[in-house]
């Protein structure tokens, strides 16, 4: 019996989405993700002009809407919800964003300690042991009174994962895979991420600009399923 | 035809930058209720912050500028009035040029300089950086994150460097006027404080209300209008510190005008000549 087959899924795409880079309109047809699945998003074909990674994660993590198509993400449509609703959905899942998107005139503590001040409904101890345990965890604690430009690209990296987990979210979405190139998912960032995956029970999506044979081989070890979406239209550029 | 075309597309121009700007006043008031729900501790946070950064770091400048033209102007006036037998005058003078002015005009000036730039820069390099894209991502509205406590800690600041100039600039120029000519304390602050009108009160109210609202939101506004180009910072710091700037002129020639007529413009006057 499948495992899933009673469960509601935490992703669905439904109705054929569509959305449109600029030169290239892309397609899914549909998608359902559920709890402790892991999948690589992948455009087909040829490198296109303009990177559609950034705004197909942006879609599955409610901060975009497609052209076409419905979007649910925990059992909610994601169209159909007002701003704060999308608001506390949005705390219930963990977005990395291919650059960092740390804020910068915050140490790499507070911004970590952001979702949590404001979401956690902590108590003042517990918020700071929540941090500490995260910043540990991340090999993080002897940068974290250091603002964001003060620290190379691969801990900007690992912060950035470090917070989109510290309020334990049971659906992830990645933007690109960070520093996986520099340890072959060997490092602290990737190990803590299997970690997570396996605690947590989480869907994760990862979205690449391109393929990468090296991390579909190792994200399928890892019992993640790669994805290619299709171009549905080729306007090319004016 | 196309001279009447362009004065129309300014005015329609100006009507959607005012609304929006109103817009964007009411959306930052409205978040506090929306979002009480979320943690009070950041945000409170970011408003001291912004009374840090805007009023405590200004308080020097603001003192400095003060001292200068309470005592250019007391020792302007007891030139015009002479010492004794103008302190009526002085008094009346000190407190229209001073007071009801130079003091919210000045400040609003260093405001604009320090803050109005600093603001829409940071937050521009933030939507650069998508930044706010990450506030959003973790389920916070950027307008409650960064816009509210600005303006908060704005207002209150605003607030508070014009307590500061006027004390500085009355009690720093009548000190430094001591050097130069022998001025009773007691008339001269019994002139001064017995020229101060209900109607000058509710004047520096609205100006330090209203203009360190405004300031503010100018600044935020034009911040978060920056779009994906680094490039587009420095054009959104200059439009935010000009357009700061003729809000804050128009503002508060609006409320003098309005207070003149309200005090009664001859008395006034009658009063000082």
């Amino acid at each position: 019996m499948n495992r899933h087959e009673n469960e509601t899924p935490i992703l669905r795409l439904t109705d054929g989405i569509w959305f449109d880079t600029g030169p290239v309109v892309w397609s899914i047809e549909s998608l359902r993700l559920y709890q402790g699945q892991g999948v690589a998003l992948i455009p087909d074909g040829p490198d296109p002009p303009i990177d559609p990674s950034g705004r197909l994660a942006r879609i599955l993590a409610s901060l975009s809407t497609p052209e076409q198509g419905t979007v649910e993400i925990l059992d909610e449509n994601v169209n159909k919800l007002s701003y704060r609703d999308v608001q506390r959905l949005r705390v219930r899942l963990g977005f990395v964003q291919g650059y960092g998107g740390l804020l910068s005139n915050r140490t790499i503590r507070d911004n970590i300690a952001l979702p949590v001040s404001v979401h956690g409904n902590l108590s003042i101890a517990d918020e700071t042991s929540r941090i500490d345990r995260c910043l540990d965890e991340f090999a993080l604690d002897n940068v974290a009174n250091m603002l964001p430009h003060n620290v190379d690209g691969a801990t900007r990296w690992r912060t950035c994962l470090a917070r989109a987990m510290v309020l334990r979210p049971r659906w992830l979405v990645l933007e690109g895979i960070g520093d996986w190139e520099m340890d072959r998912g060997r490092g602290t960032a990737w190990s803590r991420f299997r970690d997570y995956r396996k605690t947590v029970d989480a869907a994760v999506a990862i979205c690449l600009s391109r393929r990468n044979p090296e991390f579909e081989e190792w994200f399928g070890d890892e019992g993640g399923e790669i994805i290619k979406y299709s171009r549905l239209h080729d306007k090319g550029i004016a | 035809m196309r001279f009447l075309d362009r004065i129309g597309s300014a005015f329609l121009g100006l009507l959607q930058y005012l609304f929006m700007l109103i817009a964007l006043f009411y959306l930052s008031i409205k978040v506090v209720w929306t979002n009480r729900d979320l943690g009070q501790r950041d945000f409170l946070r970011q408003v001291f912050l912004q009374i840090y950064f805007t009023g405590v770091q200004a308080a020097g400048p603001v003192a400095t500028l003060a001292l200068g033209v309470g005592a250019f102007a007391i020792v302007a006036g007891i030139g015009g009035f002479g010492a004794l037998s103008g302190a009526e005058n002085l008094g009346r003078m000190i407190t229209i040029v001073v007071f009801r002015e130079v003091a919210p005009l000045l400040t609003g000036g260093v405001v604009i300089v320090r803050s109005v730039t600093a603001i829409s820069a940071e937050i521009g390099v933030m939507r650069v950086q998508r930044e706010i894209e990450a506030i959003e991502a973790m389920g916070l509205s950027p307008i409650r994150q960064l816009i509210t406590p600005r303006i908060f800690g704005g207002v209150i600041s605003v607030f508070g460097l014009n307590i500061l100039f006027d004390t500085v600039a009355l009690f720093g120029g009548f000190l430094v006027a001591q050097f130069l000519v022998s001025i009773p304390a007691s008339v001269f602050f019994r002139s001064v404080f017995s020229a101060v009108t209900q109607a000058d009160i509710i004047g520096l109210t609205v100006k330090v209300l209203v203009g360190g609202a405004g300031m503010f939101l100018i600044a935020c506004y034009h911040g978060m209008a920056v779009g994906r180009s680094s490039t587009e910072v420095p054009v959104a710091v200059s439009k935010a510190s000009l357009n700061a700037l003729v809000f804050l002129v128009v503002l508060y020639g609006a409320v003098s005008a309005a207070t003149i007529m309200y005090s009664g413009m001859g008395t006034m006057m009658g009063g000082m000549f």
